[in-house]
């Protein structure tokens, strides 16, 4: 087994994978996004779906909507478990590993049978609120939004950073601030940017309790305009896309500096 | 302790809404015990929706298991750290596509008046020419492999990680082929791993909703569906709890898949750091 | 008559720019064991992987017995490796590893079984053939990856760095046992390390290596006593490095003494200022009152056990380390005034 010239088939291989890969991913969503640039003359684009849609007063209102409930449900995330993971981590406490098996809980729950069980346990007060969504979406994306504040802090010496910090004098809401949280950055915001990529796109728990944010929109405008719906799936398809081709993009330039 | 308010919100809005659908799942109407909710869990259309939703779940796992494990691989042993985290970053949000979008994205793509159906028919295939529809068991199954592919990526990707250089090289010096290699190393060392993810997908596609309310208008019997009318449409008294029922046997089914997938994760680990 | 078993003639090795090996050549013979020695990037590695066969050389040969063998694949060198560490199977309990190379050579159920149990016996893991690699404590497991490695009666056994991730006292134990193992079987072996006391414990020669090339290969103790660069001279062991200056064709003046020269390689003129190589044990404590005597103050006092090392700060010099004793220097303490002369027949210098 020669393991050098491995190497580099291995390459090719990986080339032509990630080639197929890559074209079983874009195709169809390219070929959705020329679908919505067509116009019923053919061979003629225009903007006209796009402008369609952008002119719907509900769009900014739904993408707001949507932003501030996922905003809210990353802050409830984060204001339970940065404190939680942070003492954990710190106290090395007995109870880490059956906090991590309940985290994983909602992998074991479809949520189709959580939305069941929302809509029957939730008294009448938590379903007219407005933060009820926000704490459910907290509940789904648990999993994720868990592990990276766990793997972000395993990622850095806690215990150390904390009691080097107080052997040298500061009291301890000072060590969190000033030692502590500035280390976890990246993991807090991997588990935002988990938690809130969940929320937007979450459809099944929302139209089941019958709330309605920027996906539900989508169902309602193709009952009317199934190009209007369409057009929207594929700008909230496009956008994540564009924001990873622009992160991919910034990580060479961040490598040709470093060069 | 910060642990307090973690466990009263999971347990007041997770762990009781659980409970009491299970709890409730065995309520009649009148609220005494019984089982009846259950029995016609099993009976028309239940029972067929709920191998509907273990078939799909099944077919989708096991056909994007294989691609999945192949990109899998490559990726991890022989791509840069840059082209993996772009890979990872992309894959995140693929596997996490559903619902309307996904569904849409089809339709445009591949439905009846999609751009590829009728490049493919241009040069001669007609994919409608049989009995297949985006709107059918085998139509849905297609678009569901559009996330398990990636989602299968994602989570085998780590357990390429035990197969350690060093591993390939001793095989090697002791006089290994590369196919005893795999034969008696890494596919060993890869099973577990495997049939974990496999689990993993299955409840994966057989807890899916969204997409596959998109695409059907009732005519496909899936469970997640099921609910979901049981839920929104009329709800005749006597099936108060049917819903429950059916949740819970969906959290059985999703458990039975899940927690072994979680108790190989763990035990596997064990292996990485030897 | 010994034979040469393995040899390797200027091979060259280059990673982008840079060149891991830069004509690099050794001869090794039959049952000797020798280890490569050198810091981090000296090529060491690279060398051992090219003669194993996991790594192409850009140029030069690998011989075995007089044969070119850079054309024959890793898996069919037969040579037995031992790595740092994650090399064992972890799906294969410790026998089934052990047994690994003779299973893939076809040796049949009942002589594997018979061979690995000889050989967990051999290395002192009688009882642990059913555990796996994850239940074994690293010493253990390197223990494992050795009888592996000699299952199969290999012609070479290479090690690249097998200790450098033990605890101190097992590194220390191992190394005993692999050189043990190594004499009784007679197996011709090649040893990379980066510390320079365990290559020099258990090796019939060493090589030391630097970016890429062979600096001296010679038995320990003439690679200690007789260093033929300053390289070498500060890589094994240690030494003192004062200033001194030439002093008619064959001595220099370093601390108020002459002394003969064994020289590095250089013409020096009188006068030339030179860097002067003493080793601590070369240094005596003296009485006061005798001429050539250089005075100092202790700084620091290292008790090592049947030893002991003082750092002896004396004015415009660098800190000289002395090392006696225990029983000698006992009663001298930090601050305390010594003095000292050095007694060494030849002392190596260097141009500054």
């Amino acid at each position: 087994m020669e393991v050098s010239v491995n190497t580099f088939t291995g390459k090719r291989i990986l080339f032509f994978t990630t080639a197929i890969y890559f074209a079983l991913i874009f195709i169809p969503l390219i070929s959705a996004t020329e679908y919505t640039f067509k116009t019923s003359v053919k061979g003629s684009y225009s903007w006209n779906n796009y402008r369609w849609v952008f002119e719907q007063s509900e769009f900014t209102h739904y993408v707001l909507r949507s932003f501030w409930i996922a905003g809210l449900s990353v802050i409830v995330s984060l204001l339970i478990l940065i404190p939680l993971q942070t003492w954990l981590a710190i106290s090395q406490s007995k109870w880490r590993s059956f906090v991590e098996v309940v985290s994983l809980f909602p992998l074991i729950i479809p949520v189709v049978a959580f939305a069941i069980g929302a809509q029957v346990a939730m008294p009448l007060f938590v379903q007219d609120s407005v933060l009820e969504l926000p704490f459910l979406y907290a509940m789904l994306s648990l999993p994720y939004t868990y592990r990276a504040i766990d793997i972000g802090l395993s990622a850095i010496p806690i215990k150390t950073l904390y009691e080097a910090s107080m052997i040298s004098g500061a009291t301890w809401p000072k060590t969190i601030l000033r030692v502590i949280l500035p280390n976890t950055r990246t993991a807090v915001l991997a588990s935002s940017a988990l938690g809130f990529a969940l929320c937007i796109g979450e459809f099944t728990l929302t139209s089941l309790l019958h709330w309605d944010t920027f996906p539900t929109w989508i169902n309602d405008v193709s009952q009317d305009s199934v190009l209007g719906a369409i057009t929207l799936s594929v700008i909230s398809l496009l956008i994540p896309i564009v924001i990873i081709a622009l992160f991919a993009f910034l990580l060479t330039k961040g490598k040709e500096k470093n060069e | 302790m910060p642990l307090l308010p973690f466990l009263f919100i999971t347990g007041f809005f997770f762990i009781y809404p659980i409970l009491r659908v299970i709890i409730f799942s065995f309520q009649s109407n009148e609220g005494s015990f019984t089982f009846s909710n259950y029995e016609t869990v099993f009976t028309f259309p239940y029972n067929q929706g709920l191998i509907g939703s273990i078939k799909i779940g099944l077919y989708s796992a096991v056909i994007a298991a294989i691609p999945g494990a192949i990109i899998a691989y490559f990726v991890e042993s022989h791509a840069s750290l840059r082209f993996k985290r772009i890979i990872a970053a992309l894959n995140g949000v693929i596997a996490n596509t559903g619902g309307l979008p996904l569904a849409f994205m089809f339709i445009a793509a591949i439905g009846k008046n999609g751009a590829i159906t009728k490049i493919l028919k241009s040069i001669g295939f007609d994919i409608y020419a049989g009995n297949f529809a985006l709107g059918t068991f085998n139509g849905v199954l297609l678009v569901y492999l559009y996330f398990q592919i990636p989602l299968m990526v994602i989570v085998f990707s780590p357990a390429i990680g035990i197969l350690r250089r060093e591993l390939r090289e001793s095989a090697a010096s002791l006089g290994a082929s590369t196919r005893q290699f795999w034969l008696r190393i890494a596919a060993p060392l890869l099973a577990p791993s495997f049939l974990g993810c496999l689990l993993l997908l299955f409840a994966s596609g057989f807890s899916a909703y969204a997409t596959a309310n998109a695409l059907t208008v009732g005519n496909v019997l899936l469970t997640p569906l099921q609910i979901a009318g049981l839920l929104n449409g009329n709800v005749s008294a006597s099936q108060l709890n049917l819903g429950k029922a059916l949740a819970t046997m969906m959290i059985v089914v999703s458990g039975l898949a899940v927690v072994p997938y979680l108790i190989i994760q763990r035990r596997v680990a064990r292996w990485k750091s030897v | 008559m010994s034979e040469t078993k393995l040899e390797v003639t200027n091979l060259v090795r280059r990673f982008k720019d840079v060149a891991a090996l830069d004509d690099f050549s050794i001869k090794i013979e039959k049952g000797e064991f020798v280890s490569l020695l050198g810091p981090s990037g000296c090529g060491k590695t690279t060398a051992l992987r090219i003669i194993a066969g996991l790594d192409r050389q850009n140029s030069g040969n690998v011989f075995i017995s007089g044969t070119e063998i850079s054309a024959v694949p890793a898996n069919k060198r037969n040579m037995g490796m031992v790595f740092q560490q994650y090399s064992l199977f972890p799906n294969l309990n410790t026998e089934e590893n052990i047994a690994f190379g003779l299973s893939v050579r076809g040796v049949e159920s009942k002589k594997r079984t018979s061979r690995a149990r000889e050989l967990l016996e051999l290395v002192g893991l009688q009882n642990l053939g059913h555990r796996f690699p994850h239940q074994l404590s690293g010493g253990q497991q390197q223990r494992v990856a050795l009888a592996r490695a000699i299952a199969f009666e290999p012609e070479i056994l290479l090690l690249d760095e097998p200790l450098s991730a033990l605890d101190a006292q097992v590194r220390v134990q191992i190394r005993e046992e692999i050189r043990r193992i190594q004499i009784e079987y007679g197996i011709t072996t090649l040893f990379v390390t980066h510390d320079q006391e365990e290559a020099m414990a258990i090796s019939d020669r060493v090589a030391v290596m630097n970016s890429g090339r062979l600096e001296q290969i010679d038995k320990p103790h003439n690679l200690y006593s007789k260093p033929e660069s300053p390289f070498v001279a500060s890589f094994v062991g240690t030494a003192n490095r004062l200033p001194g200056k030439i002093s008619s064709g064959n001595s220099v003046r370093v601390l108020k003494q002459e002394l003969s020269i064994s020289r590095f390689a250089s013409t020096f003129k009188n006068g030339d200022e030179v860097q002067a190589y003493v080793r601590p044990e070369s240094i005596r404590i003296a009485s006061r009152s005798k001429e050539k005597v250089s005075h100092g103050l202790v700084a620091i006092k290292s008790f090592l056990g049947p030893t002991t090392i003082l750092g002896v700060k004396s004015d415009g010099l660098p800190l000289i380390h002395i090392h006696a004793d225990s029983k000698e220097l006992r009663k001298y303490e930090v601050g305390d005034e010594v003095s000292f002369v050095i007694d060494a027949e030849e002392i190596m210098v260097s141009p500054l």
